[in-house]
């Protein structure tokens, strides 16, 4: 399984709006109070964090029920963490509001948790990759970049916007080095506008899980799946007996589904895959039920079974606009060019961010290491085991076990 | 649950019982014997292998099903009463949520021939604890009793000292995959397959070829093994209870359990059952009614190491290890014996 990617890209607002928003004091110490409770435990922060992002991708799929759809939450939080660091007045409060935490605050947990994420003891392949690409002429605010760099690890560069052509491609040639080749093509010249972009942030996150239990090849067949348009499709299933942790819930509303975790070798990272129980509830159904708190609870109706599991091989690449679901979400200010305010990104130049989006990709194989001795001595058996078959539309999470963190979450609709 | 009987005087009529039906067996001669047998004769006899069983041909194989699924098979052995593996009853699973279905053919279609009956009482052999572990066998009671016809007959249960040889041609059947991790089809028709008996030695033999240390698998006292030293053909994941039919004197004896195996078909991986015939007694202390047969003399059971033998050969490092002390050993005696002598 390899998986990757954000980007985000600012742009510089005509120059005649300048913001001058002074935020009322009790206002920012409301923001900032969820922070002095979060101090100890990065669990709840990140989160809240996560949170956002599968708040974001439930605006996604409303309007693109049918498409496969993958998001990477932690990179929505890590880019808004970003953006307000950059931000003053009332852009910042929406920041602030939305994701329930003030970055301030919170610098040495975030950048413990982004630590974490990467961490060799994961003993899978993350990157988490974070650039800012300045026009050179442009006069950034030292603080902003030094923040950026300890919190986010974020990288300055300097390109020339005028030819949008050779910017695109330092940029390009930066995220498919970081991404180790999985993204590529991220910008086209034509998001350049030559006079008007100033600064492209971009966020990219790369992930080669290796499974603990690997997939046999030889046991990966052409099976059925019914997509959501209802049609029946033969797509290369893979297959294996083995102990894994499962349950089955159900929404408020009645509706049952039917979860598995599929652990990485490392044991920090886990796929935990949502499926409803009957094939006549759509997804949509069950998504807006879908939160870290969900999530959280399905631990404790998982039980350890020896599962029959079937699953598409398959890759899968998206890329969001994320500009409107953030709009629906209340972050309006900053992308308007008379109300945003990054007065500490810049104050010579008036900045709005004028486009965010997001590529992720991932790919799911076979790849993983032999099954453990534990699991190997209690699958000689031969009865019938009970089959987890995902041959039909599903959410997949791809989740940081010792932070809570949503590295990926999608929907597949066809694989 | 078990019950504890005044066994002694049972125990010497049912021996008593045996060995006359043994002499009335031999005297008869096979064609008696299936004419009189109440157990092991099938509607028609076919070459098996790997493929479509005909309705009614293995009129014993039951499906066991929980909470409406196929999760083993099953041999039914009387009017009330089947034998099936003790690993398809965990302790998790409800007695109630289960159903035993006779006389099926494909078990998705529905036919006046097929009769289902709930589980009135499910008995586990005490000793088995895991996967692999000894006594994995179950005896499971019908909620009320079946009436034989041409599609459900119960199967002969071999007594203690039967002994089958190696090689004979047995019949392993079930619904279970066809393939590891892939199911049977629909409308899923019963599979049988014909697979050699082999030894409990030589298949510990096989099971250490190329084995890995931290998954050992070692074939217990009760148990044998079938199937193919080069893979290919063997019993999978939902055959578990099923019957390993073999045929003697002109019926059908249940002489294995479809228990466990490394994966399914993996060359020198034969299929592992529980050996009926070691719990014959097991199965008469908890049903009096069920009376093992006495076997019709089988030829002699030829050695079967040397479908091991080959990489007997090629692995001779060990032995060669310990080849060594055992030549050594007389050597050293004698020149123990000879060292006075040399003295004077």
């Amino acid at each position: 399984m390899e998986i990757a990617v954000l980007m985000s890209d600012y742009r510089l607002a005509m120059p005649e709006g300048t913001m001058t928003w002074h935020i009322p004091c009790f206002l920012l110490a409301t923001v900032a109070l969820p922070s002095a409770c979060l101090q100890f435990n990065p669990r709840p922060l990140e989160e809240l964090g996560s949170d956002i992002g599968i708040q974001v991708f439930n605006q996604i799929v409303k309007s693109q029920p049918r498409d496969n759809i993958i998001v990477s939450p932690h990179g929505i939080a890590s880019a808004l963490g970003m953006l307000q660091l950059g931000a003053s007045g009332r852009t910042k409060l929406q920041l602030a509001m939305m994701m329930k935490y003030n970055v301030n605050g919170l610098g040495k947990m975030l950048k413990r948790i982004n630590k974490a994420i990467v961490s060799k003891k994961n003993k899978d392949v993350v990157t988490m990759a974070n650039a800012m690409f300045v026009e050179k002429s442009s006069k950034l605010e030292a603080p902003f970049v030094a923040r950026n760099k300890d919190v986010f690890q974020c990288k300055v560069w300097n390109v020339s916007f005028e030819s949008p052509a050779s910017a695109c491609d330092s940029i390009n040639a930066w995220a498919k080095n970081e991404t180790r080749g999985m993204i590529d093509n991220l910008l086209s010249p034509d998001l350049i506008n030559s006079a008007l972009t100033k600064m492209v942030l971009v966020n990219a996150l790369y992930f080669k899980g290796l499974w603990k239990s690997r997939f046999r090849p030889e046991n990966t067949k052409k099976r059925t799946f019914v997509a959501a348009d209802g049609k029946s499709y033969q797509v290369p299933m893979l297959a294996q007996l083995s102990l894994f942790q499962s349950g089955s819930t159900s929404t408020p509303s009645g509706l049952w589904y039917n979860f598995i975790e599929l652990p990485y070798h490392g044991d920090s990272i886990s796929m935990l895959i949502a499926l409803p129980s009957e094939s006549s509830t759509p997804l949509s159904a069950i998504i807006p039920h879908i939160s870290t708190k969900t999530i959280d609870s399905w631990k404790s109706m998982m039980v350890p079974k020896r599962v029959q599991v079937i699953l598409p091989k398959f890759t899968a690449v998206t890329q969001t606009d994320l500009k409107e679901p953030l709009k629906a979400l209340g972050i309006v200010d900053m992308f308007d060019p008379l109300k945003a305010n990054f007065a500490k990104i810049s104050r010579s130049e008036n900045l709005h961010v004028s486009q965010i989006f997001q590529k992720a990709k991932i790919e799911v194989s076979e790849d993983g290491t032999r099954a453990s001795a534990v699991t190997a001595a209690i699958l000689i058996a031969r009865s019938s085991p009970p089959w987890f078959i995902v041959d039909r539309p599903f959410l997949f999470f791809i989740r940081h076990n010792p932070t809570g963190a949503f590295l990926f979450m999608g929907q597949i609709n066809k694989p | 649950m078990a019950q504890k009987a005044g066994l002694e005087p049972r125990q010497l009529e049912a021996v008593a019982i045996l060995l006359l039906l043994g002499i009335f067996q031999s005297e008869l001669g096979a064609d008696g014997a299936r004419a009189e047998a109440s157990c092991g004769v099938a509607s028609q006899a076919r070459i098996t292998g790997g493929s479509s069983a005909a309705p009614g041909q293995w009129p014993w194989q039951v499906s066991i099903i929980y909470d409406g699924i196929h999760v083993c098979g099953g041999s039914l052995v009387s009017e009330q009463w089947v034998l099936s593996a003790a690993h398809c009853f965990p302790r998790e699973h409800y007695k109630e949520e289960y159903e035993v279905k006779l006389g099926a053919h494909q078990l998705d279609a529905y036919t006046p021939e097929t009769e289902v009956r709930t589980v009135a009482q499910i008995i586990l052999h005490t000793s088995y604890r895991h996967e692999g572990s000894q006594g994995d066998i179950a005896l499971l009671r019908l909620s009320s009793p079946i009436t034989f016809s041409r599609y459900i007959r119960p199967i002969c249960l071999p007594a203690a000292n039967a002994s089958f040889p190696n090689g004979l041609q047995c019949t392993v059947t079930g619904w279970g995959h066809v393939a590891p991790s892939v199911s049977l089809q629909a409308p899923r028709p019963l599979q049988q397959l014909e697979v050699p008996l082999i030894s409990r030695e030589t298949c510990n033999c096989l099971y250490n070829i190329n084995a890995k240390p931290s998954e050992p698998h070692s074939i217990q006292q009760d148990m044998v093994c079938a199937g193919y030293v080069k893979g290919g053909m063997d019993a999978c994941q939902g055959d578990s209870g099923g019957p390993l039919s073999c045929p003697a004197g002109g019926l059908w004896y249940l002489v294995g359990i479809v228990s466990w195996g490394d994966a399914c078909g993996a060359p020198n991986r034969p299929g592992v059952y529980t050996l009926t015939s070691s719990y014959a007694s097991w199965i008469h202390h908890h049903v009096a009614e069920l009376q093992p047969r006495v076997l019709p003399q089988l030829q002699e059971s030829q050695p079967d190491i040397n479908l091991c033998s080959n990489h007997l050969a090629l692995n001779s490092a060990p032995a060669q290890g310990l080849l060594g002390p055992i030549l050594l050993l007389p050597l050293a005696l004698t020149l123990g014996l000879l060292y006075p002598w040399w003295e004077y």
